[in-house]
């Protein structure tokens, strides 16, 4: 355990003696602060028009108008998440560091484990950012908690998924640009297969594409809802990306 | 202290090092000579574990390598070719991480990195960040890494490769100093390095041990024959001369001098042949025997086993 956190906190170091932390919790502050922004006042606009059904009132709640767009727009998290992980094995190889991990006391697991625990820990830090957001909601109106907490265990589990991507992809090239980019692409891939929904008819299809898309897995917690199906998939998925780098670090010494 | 059977390492259709034994005493300080890319990188990164043999087995200190990899890594520094620094990271902080990961016990770690930093003259540097160290600099880094476990056995591939000649020549001085009581395989291609720095050498081409052992036995060895360098200003005399000498074996006539092979006493060839050029009036430019070198028989061996 003691070996996982020294990787941990190097790589930890790592990221805020580098600009690019900064600039991702930057950038990633700006976008929900606007997105906050954006549902309040669509939230203020839509109470100065009278709506004649008493069906659609009770859709009007902060609930409903606020928190659960609010947290689905903060899955744009999951795009920076290609930033974060890029370099924690690319670099290493590139820079030929790798070597050193290698022929000191530490095993393969201890070596992921510390990585993927980094960036779980900075990942962490950007969801936190936005908690403000929710404490000024509850300073000036009394939201339901209980989806916004499911809300974040969701944000929280499916970025775990996403990050163990990310890592796997950085083990696999020395190229920072390239495990970055391939690692878009998966977190695209895995983000939209659920809206194949609309465009294929066959429901058999429909239901094992939607169970595979992390985005309809995450859609369940926004709802208020802890589902033991979404969280062994998403904690599955985890396990997934962890154990594929595992494998491309090890292969690497045999090759 | 270190064992290795039988080591063979392919990369594809390429056999980089092909069923390689030997073994490194206690103390033993042993050079690893051979031309670029004859598998001496591969036998290093096998040695410390970074890289798995294909068949074979490394034992260090006791230790199977892949038995026990944490217990034998602990027995070992090593330098790898680039020294594996972190451009973000200060002296300082970087020593620390690599303590840490070397399992170097909290209460000796501060003396140990003391000692490293003394050691490497890393005082002047202690602070900074390591992307804005000169070469030598980073290289002196990549020494106290090595040491800084203070490990029973040191392994440094190529420390001086890329260097200016007077790093070249501290670097040298360093690892000189460092050897003490540990054991070190060092490996280089430059046999001036051995010959200076190690006991022991293993010839390695084409990922096989051509020739093992002392430095003194390898040079006697195939070193027999004796050869003498002679300089004269008429060559065509001389070499008539020169041939009425029964005690010598060969004579070889280059641009503007001989070199003269004999099997017999150095000072008894010398005497005959000063005499026979006194006879003959011709001056003699330059007499003096020459010592096969290390250089010799690395060449010697390389190019035999190329043919």
């Amino acid at each position: 355990m003691r070996k996982i956190w020294i990787i941990a906190w190097k790589e930890l170091r790592t990221y805020f003696v580098l600009p690019s932390a900064y600039l991702t919790c930057i950038v990633f502050i700006l976008f929900s602060g606007i997105f906050f922004y954006n549902r309040l006042a669509i939230f203020f606009l839509s109470k100065l028009q009278p709506i004649p059904w008493e069906e659609l009132e009770k859709e009007r709640d902060l609930t409903h108008m606020i928190t659960q767009p609010y947290l689905h727009s903060l899955s744009i998290l999951y795009l920076l998440i290609p930033v974060i992980t890029m370099r924690l094995f690319a670099e290493e190889r590139r820079l030929k560091t790798d070597e050193l991990l290698y022929s000191s006391p530490i095993s393969s697991w201890q070596i992921v484990l510390g990585k993927y625990l980094a960036s779980v820990i900075l990942f962490s830090i950007l969801l936190i950012f936005t908690v403000q957001h929710v404490i000024f909601l509850c300073l000036f109106g009394n939201p339901d908690i209980g989806p916004i907490i499911t809300g974040y265990i969701g944000l929280f589990l499916v970025g775990l998924s996403y990050l163990s991507i990310g890592l796997f992809c950085s083990s696999l090239t020395d190229n920072q640009i390239i495990a970055a980019i391939v690692t878009f692409g998966v977190i695209c891939f895995f983000w939209m297969i659920g809206l194949a929904q609309y465009i294929i008819a066959n429901p058999a299809v429909v239901g094992v594409l939607k169970y595979f898309s992390l985005q309809e897995h995450f859609h369940t917690f926004t709802k208020g809802l802890i589902e033991l199906k979404d969280v062994v998939y998403v904690l599955s998925f985890s396990f997934f990306g962890l154990f594929l780098t595992y494998q491309s670090i090890e292969s690497r010494r045999w090759r | 202290m270190i064992q290795v059977e039988h080591l063979t390492k392919r990369y594809g259709d390429i056999v980089a090092v092909n069923d390689i034994s030997f073994s490194v005493q206690k103390g033993d300080i042993v050079g690893f000579l051979g031309p670029n890319g004859a598998g001496k990188t591969t036998t290093m990164r096998i040695i410390t574990g970074c890289l798995s043999a294909d068949s074979g087995r490394v034992i260090v200190g006791g230790y199977d390598i892949l038995k026990d990899p944490n217990e034998a890594k602990r027995l070992i520094g090593y330098l790898p070719e680039h020294p594996p620094l972190y451009d973000e990271m200060t002296v300082s902080s970087y020593l620390d991480y690599v303590a840490d990961l070397k399992d170097v016990p909290k209460k000796r770690k501060k003396l140990l990195k003391d000692m490293a930093v003394h050691e490497c003259g890393l005082e002047k540097v202690y602070g900074r960040l390591i992307k804005h160290l000169s070469k030598g600099y980073r290289q002196r880094v990549g020494i106290a890494q090595a040491i800084i476990n203070d490990p029973e056995i040191l392994i440094l591939d190529e420390p001086t490769i890329g260097l200016d000649p007077r790093q070249v020549k501290e670097i040298r001085e360093l690892i000189k100093s460092l050897t003490g009581k540990r054991t070190v395989i060092l490996s280089t291609h430059i046999i001036y390095e051995v010959t200076m720095i190690c006991q022991k050498v293993i010839i390695i081409n084409e990922g096989k041990i051509a020739a093992m052992g002392s430095l003194d036995s390898l040079t006697s060895e195939i070193g027999k024959k004796r050869r003498l360098f002679l300089k004269v200003k008429e060559k065509d005399r001389a070499e008539r001369k020169l041939k009425e000498i029964p005690e010598i074996g060969s004579l070889v006539k280059d641009r503007d001098y001989f070199l003269i092979e004999y099997e017999t006493d150095e000072d008894e060839v010398c005497e005959k042949i000063s005499q026979k050029m006194m006879e003959a009036k011709i001056p003699i430019l330059e007499l003096r025997p020459e010592r096969i070198s290390l250089e010799d028989i690395f060449v010697k061996v390389v190019t035999k086993d190329n043919r």
